[in-house]
């Protein structure tokens, strides 16, 4: 009986283990060789519930003749596009997109996660046209903002 | 026992189909991203009646962002441009401009350097341009304008020694 129980939990345990959630997503081309590195989300200031998104580097290398270049999505609405001029490659650092792509940080646990706000799909994709794109997504994690109301102290 | 055995084995061939669904569910599972629709990157012209006094001329990489969606604001700036003049023939190099629809918004000058480099944070953050109404540049409904940036070496006499054009295209403004 107890051998029963070790197999199930065990079993139990090998399952949860392969449901648990993924963070990236990969769809593998031939045609563009993607690098992603460090994606965030900062709140430059906590009192603000402004959030911005970036990414520490971007690299996409190519040799196919209609490589087009790199788009950035947010949630799925396009946010960046780089561009191949009579290039290979595409090169991006996260000085080029000034402070960042602009969200909202969301409350506590919006996502889910105690600790965060909203959490968000950033895409990045090697762009070939007529063919299909080389797409990294992550999932990006922003700081909560809790909003702060202070009342007037009122003497009678 | 046996039983143990089965249940084991079955466990085990549980596993491993969970593990490779995953893996082809990696590959193909990737949301389907809009394509801009074909178009030229832009075209590079070169002033014949200067071919050997402009020795090296590369634009990099230009790009257009929309930090904020909910703005009609978008940026275009190039993550590179050099513009090198041998300096023992005339004409000689002496500006560099870049244009967006006409406009100049960037001017920059060698001063005793056969070199003008230009990168990124010349402009913190790019030149402001209206982002467009989706599909407003023919590029798809994820994108909006499509500007033809014109990058200009001139001589001393603000003649063009070379000209290239980019094509960059904007994210929408869809709110």
């Amino acid at each position: 009986m107890r051998q029963y129980r070790f197999v199930s939990l065990f079993i139990c345990l090998l399952l949860l283990i392969c449901v648990s959630g993924s963070t990236r997503t990969q769809a593998e081309s031939t045609a563009v060789t993607l690098t992603v590195s460090n994606p965030y989300c900062a709140q430059s200031v906590p009192a603000s519930p402004i959030c911005w998104i970036n990414v520490r580097n971007i690299s996409a290398t190519s040799s196919d003749p209609n490589f087009l270049g790199v788009q950035i999505t947010v949630n799925g609405k396009t946010r960046a596009f780089f561009s191949q001029f009579f290039e290979t490659s595409v090169t991006i650092n996260k000085n080029m997109l000034g402070k960042g792509l602009q969200v909202n940080c969301g409350l506590p646990n919006a996502s889910g996660q105690p600790d965060y706000g909203l959490q968000y799909s950033v895409g990045i994709s090697g762009i070939v046209s007529g063919g299909s794109p080389t797409t990294d997504t992550a999932n990006v994690f922003c700081p909560y903002f809790v909003t702060r109301v202070y009342m007037p102290a009122v003497y009678r | 026992m046996r039983k143990l055995l089965i249940i084991g084995f079955v466990g085990l061939l549980l596993v491993a189909g969970l593990l490779l669904n995953r893996k082809n569910s990696a590959a193909q599972s990737a949301p389907a991203m809009p394509t801009p629709q074909a178009g030229p990157a832009g075209s590079i012209n070169q002033d014949p009646s200067s071919p050997d006094a402009l020795t090296s001329f590369k634009v990099s990489n230009p790009y257009c962002y929309q930090p904020d969606p909910a703005a009609d604001q978008c940026y275009i700036n190039f993550r590179s441009i050099q513009a090198t003049d041998n300096q023992s023939s005339a004409p000689y190099m002496t500006w560099l401009t870049i244009s967006i629809s006409g406009k100049n918004r960037y001017g920059g000058t060698a001063f005793f350097e056969g070199t003008i480099n230009y990168t990124y944070d010349a402009v913190p953050g790019g030149l402001q341009v209206p982002c467009g109404a989706p599909n407003s540049g023919n590029a798809g409904n994820q994108f909006g304008q499509v500007y033809g940036v014109v990058i200009t070496p001139l001589d001393s006499n603000r003649n063009p020694m070379s000209t290239d054009t980019a094509n960059v295209t904007c994210p929408a403004y869809a709110p």
